[in-house]
């Protein structure tokens, strides 16, 4: 469980980022250049004018007199760049920390798991951009860490070995209690593995974001639901094509450029699901779906089922519904979120 | 057949270049890594180190002489508590030879140093490794290559040492008479040309032995690590 309150300033760039809440699984999401890679290094105690504090568990990592350097501090970490030893092989390199405790998975696991096997003994500047960033991974989870800073650690993979790594951090993390932080501009990934989100948005010229809960960082208090549809620009804004309507879409700035048009999925905060009484229009620039009831505070359209805020009276018949927006999701992550 | 001047000369001069460069080694890589790190002084570090190689040698020698010499204070100081006598004795000559070196070890270890990545200490750390672990499994073998190829290109450069020893330590044979001075020794003697000849044939073996094996072993080393090949200096 993870705690901090930081601020950063260096040069023309300043940061101010804080997680009140303890929490274990913590996205960093933002724009390219925003800070997610300083606040991971300022956690990890790398950068010496943080000031703050920081606390793992009941442990103090930074604040009060001084702070652990980063070698006390417990880490599993993988940086922007793979950062593998020249002078050793993979297998070296994954074999590198010499933990005291036993690592949250063996050796064994973390070769098959990521498909290491083959490049065991090849050396640092044998690898692949994506052959090196599993190596990096696999080193800092054998690591034996408290817990896992990860700096988009799928960059470089395809999507079947991103899977596949995203599923065993996923599975370390659940299984050892570890606490995990993870920064992409990906809200696929903070959705599949994150129970927090602290978004880092720059103002005035200051990098700020707090933690939030993951359903309350995306909208709402209750869970979305995930539909799919189409994702089209027009005009510079963003339009997401559901249902053979057009929804307003929010959090398009977490997009790539390659994910801004085609097959996509949304996700649907209960508190924009509106029923409409019959006959009833649907708000300006909104559209009107027919939908069927399940429950009082369930609506069906299609194979998708939303989320209510509020029940709707016993002894309705079918519901006309609106949605007042959506906010898309890359196409590959939606098995995750559903 | 090699004769006793010889022998003896060979033996000195592969005795004197080893204690110059193993002995000036661990200053070379202390004052590299203060190098390599910068920071204020840098500069003037730089300069003062680089002194040797623009000085004459025999100045260096001079310089030695009047700072250690048995009537110089340090001289006389080290004589009188540690019974250390440097002048007209082989030592005296190993430091003459390091002395000269000294910039040829620095520069390679200095340019092999800041070619190690910054961040692969971020990544030695994150994995829980104390600053004397970094040094000994990261910065040491990746520096490996860099401080062959000074050692080595140092080695040769100290079997060359004339002027500094000649000041400092005196031509003394089998005891200062490196094969430069006995080249010397042997020239300055009416028919001593064959004995010269057979000297010099000496000296550019060593030198050539030297150069290709140092070359050699960086070579493997720098392969090993993904380095780009580059010459001894």
């Amino acid at each position: 469980m993870l705690r901090f309150s930081l601020t950063l300033k260096k040069g023309a760039f300043a940061l101010r980022a804080d997680a009140r809440e303890p929490c274990q699984r913590l996205a960093l999401m933002g724009p390219s250049g925003v800070g997610k890679s300083t606040l991971l290094a300022a956690l990890a105690g790398f950068e010496r004018q943080a000031q703050g504090t920081v606390h793992l568990g009941d442990r103090i990592l930074t604040g009060g007199k001084q702070g652990l350097a980063p070698e006390a501090r417990q880490l599993g970490m993988v940086f922007q760049r793979p950062l593998l030893f020249p002078h050793l092989t993979a297998e070296d390199n994954l074999r590198f920390a010499r933990p005291a405790a036993p690592p949250p998975v063996s050796f064994e696991e973390v070769v098959a798991r990521l498909d290491l096997a083959p490049v065991l003994p090849r050396r640092a500047h044998q690898l692949s951009g994506g052959e090196a960033q599993r190596v990096a991974l696999g080193r800092a989870l054998l690591a034996a860490p408290a817990w896992l800073l990860l700096d988009e650690p799928f960059a470089n993979l395809d999507p079947a070995r991103r899977e596949a790594a995203l599923a065993l951090i996923d599975e370390v993390v659940e299984r050892q209690g570890l606490t995990l932080v993870l920064a992409t501009h990906r809200l696929e990934e903070a959705v599949s593995l994150c129970d927090h989100l602290l978004p880092l948005i720059e103002e005035n010229g200051v990098s700020a974001g707090s933690a939030q809960p993951l359903a309350q960082a995306l909208g709402g208090a209750r869970a979305p639901t995930l539909v799919s549809g189409t994702l089209q620009e027009a005009g510079g804004t963003l339009e997401f094509c559901y249902g053979g309507q057009t929804l307003r879409v929010k959090a398009a700035p977490f997009l790539r450029a390659e994910d801004r048009a085609g097959p996509a999925a949304a996700l649907i905060d209960p508190q924009d699901v509106r029923a409409l009484a019959a006959g009833a229009p649907a708000p300006l620039g909104c559209p009107r779906f027919e939908g069927q009831r399940l429950s009082a505070d369930r609506l069906r359209h299609g194979e998708d089922v939303f989320t209510l805020p509020a029940p709707l009276t016993p002894g309705d018949g079918p519901v006309a519904f609106t949605l007042l927006g959506a906010t898309v999701l890359p196409p590959r992550r939606r098995d995750a979120v559903a | 057949m090699m004769g006793d001047v010889e022998t003896l000369a060979t033996l000195l001069s592969l005795k004197v270049a080893a204690v110059a460069v193993l002995g000036s080694l661990p200053l070379a890589l202390l004052v590299a890594t203060r190098l390599a790190r910068g920071g204020p002084g840098t500069l003037l570090l730089d300069a003062l180190v680089h002194l040797p190689l623009v000085l004459p040698p025999v100045v260096v020698g001079y310089l030695l002489l009047i700072t250690l010499g048995t009537q110089a204070p340090l001289g006389g100081w080290l004589k009188e508590m540690l019974g250390l006598r440097l002048v007209f004795h082989w030592t005296g000559a190993a430091l003459a030879a390091a002395v000269v070196t000294f910039p040829f070890q620095v520069r390679a270890l200095r340019l092999a140093l800041e070619a190690i990545d910054p961040g692969l200490y971020r990544a030695a750390q994150s994995l829980g490794l104390s600053p004397w672990a970094r040094f000994r499994r990261v910065t040491f073998p990746l520096a490996l290559p860099g401080l062959l190829a000074g050692a080595i290109t140092a080695f040769a450069a100290a079997l060359g040492e004339f002027g500094a020893i000649m000041t400092f330590a005196a031509n003394i044979p089998g005891e200062t008479q490196t094969l430069p001075l006995a080249i010397y020794s042997a020239l300055q003697t009416p028919g001593g040309e064959t004995a010269a000849g057979r000297l010099v044939a000496l000296a550019i073996a060593l030198a050539l032995a030297g150069l290709l094996l140092g070359e050699g072993a960086a070579r493997r080393l720098r392969a090993r690590t993904g380095q780009t090949l580059g010459s001894l200096r």
